[in-house]
């Protein structure tokens, strides 16, 4: 008996432990990250500040620096006509700037992932990592260093194209967008998600002090469903109350995390966990979306009942006014 | 339907002595439906207390429950008085957690004055709860009060 006592406090000790070693695990790897970031970007700003002072310096005096003896050309001029390698610096530094927000807003870490996947690994579901924003920043890129490359080996050159001026500014549009998209990508589909069926899926986004040293720290993880319907839709707003509040959810007005806290048109179903009561919350908002997709399916049956009955009703209408027309023909 | 004890039994005359409970038919069908509504409703509560992971957290939810409801506001000090326990710091995590769930709400009017309150507008089973908790349970202060009666007695 005494043994199975201390067994148990041993196993709760180990939880314990477990969950705390998490949270310390997760904490040191998002700083050692964010430091790693942070040396990257400010040597890559140097670099950048050193090949701009070395273009402007070129600029200024080419030959008292640059000029080669063989040809009148300076290494300035070489430089500076090589656009492509002048956009990879640029996009290479925007891209590492994006890393580094994608790491100091998002929070996840390899061990904090590791942990999601074995959650979810006993529930039979899978963890889905979506990096749109650096898929599309590569593509986008490379297309445009493509075309920067073949300006710089004068394959196209604008000056022989008689709207110049026109695919001048098309170029620059291009280039702006290849930055902008990922960032927007970046912001609001690069998220680790888990697919439940066609149309439903269940999002991820955790916090967990950095700094602030707790005694007992937990790791705040918020879930939300992807969005259902618009809040404009009153039934459905109302069947979004009810689930809610059946299954003890969290509504949007009081949801704790800032970014969720503004105004949304859509309704999604949100809940909030620890890193110990992770499971119970997925399962219990995985029910609630369970349930909002039997509503959806019993109305579209209703739906698909109501327009057969109209047809039915129709095609009698259709069928007596003939029958009225034939009596009052045959009159 | 019934969402409360009180509510069932008044829809039933339950405590009413003098006049029989007659159900034939549908009304027996409704009774029983009621009634198993009720024990779905106290097996969601036992769901969501076990599933509390912060330590004192259910304690907590009850002790706020038993204070509840009355005419006086409900600081964390009450709470604190009415679980017996010594300093607010041991409560502190529980209340920051349950915040966070959304199962109480708190407003802060000065620094050292936190109302406390159940949230029942967002989950209306913690009205069952909370007069479940009414009826039946003691807090440790007052089954402290309770012995400390009962010694002096002797």
């Amino acid at each position: 008996m005494k043994s199975r006592q201390i067994e148990s406090t041993e196993e709760d000790y180990y939880n314990q432990e477990e969950s705390q070693n998490l949270i310390r695990k997760v904490r040191s790897e998002y700083i050692s990250n964010l430091l790693t970031c942070i040396i990257s970007i400010t040597l890559l700003i140097l670099i950048n500040i050193i090949y701009f002072m070395f273009l402007w310096n070129a600029s200024t005096h080419p030959k008292l620096l640059f000029q080669t003896s063989n040809t009148n050309k300076s290494i300035f001029d070489v430089i500076f006509l090589n656009l492509s390698l002048n956009w990879l610096f640029f996009s290479m530094s925007t891209y590492f700037i994006m890393y580094l927000l994608r790491i100091a807003f998002f929070k996840f870490t390899d061990s904090f992932i590791k942990y999601l996947e074995n959650e979810l690994e006993k529930l039979d579901l899978k963890l889905q990592k979506r990096h749109i924003s650096e898929k599309a920043f590569f593509v986008m890129n490379s297309f445009a260093i493509l075309i920067l490359g073949l300006i710089d080996l004068k394959i196209i050159n604008f000056d022989l194209i008689s709207n110049s001026q026109f695919f001048e500014f098309l170029l620059i549009f291009y280039l702006a967008i290849c930055i902008i998209i990922p960032i927007i990508f970046h912001f609001f589909f690069n998220n680790l998600r888990v697919k439940l069926k066609k149309n439903y899926h269940i999002n991820f986004k955790i916090n967990y002090p950095i700094l602030k040293r707790k005694r007992y720290p937990m790791i705040d993880i918020y879930l939300s469903s992807n969005y259902l319907k618009l809040k404009s839709n009153k039934t459905k707003l109302f069947l979004y109350k009810k689930i809610s509040e059946d299954s003890w959810l969290i509504k949007s007005k009081t949801y704790l995390d800032d970014s969720m806290r503004k105004k949304n048109p859509f309704l999604s179903f949100k809940a909030y966990s620890t890193q110990d009561d992770f499971q119970h919350e997925f399962l219990n908002i995985a029910e609630a979306i369970k349930e909002w997709d039997k509503w959806e399916d019993y109305e579209r049956v209703l739906r698909r009942r109501l327009e057969l009955e109209i047809a039915r009703n129709r095609y009698r209408i259709l069928v007596f006014s003939t029958c009225l027309e034939n009596r009052y023909r045959c009159n | 339907m019934p969402q409360t004890i009180e509510g069932f039994i008044k829809k039933y005359g339950l405590d009413n002595i003098n006049e029989p409970l007659h159900l034939v038919g549908a009304e027996k069908i409704e009774f029983y439906n009621d009634l198993e509504k009720i024990f779905k409703k106290v097996c969601k509560i036992f769901d969501k207390l076990a599933s509390i992971s912060s330590l004192r957290g259910a304690l907590l939810m009850m002790g706020l429950a038993k204070l509840a409801g009355t005419d006086s506001i409900v600081n964390k000090t009450d709470i604190k008085n009415a679980l017996n326990i010594d300093r607010l710091e041991k409560l502190m995590h529980a209340f920051e957690y349950l915040e966070k769930k959304n199962y109480i709400s708190i407003k802060e009017k000065t620094p050292k004055f936190h109302v406390v309150r159940l949230n029942k507008e967002d989950n209306p089973d913690l009205a069952l709860f909370q007069e479940i908790v009414k009826r039946y349970w003691s807090s440790p202060k007052e089954r402290k009060n309770k012995i400390k009666r009962w010694e002096e007695t002797e």
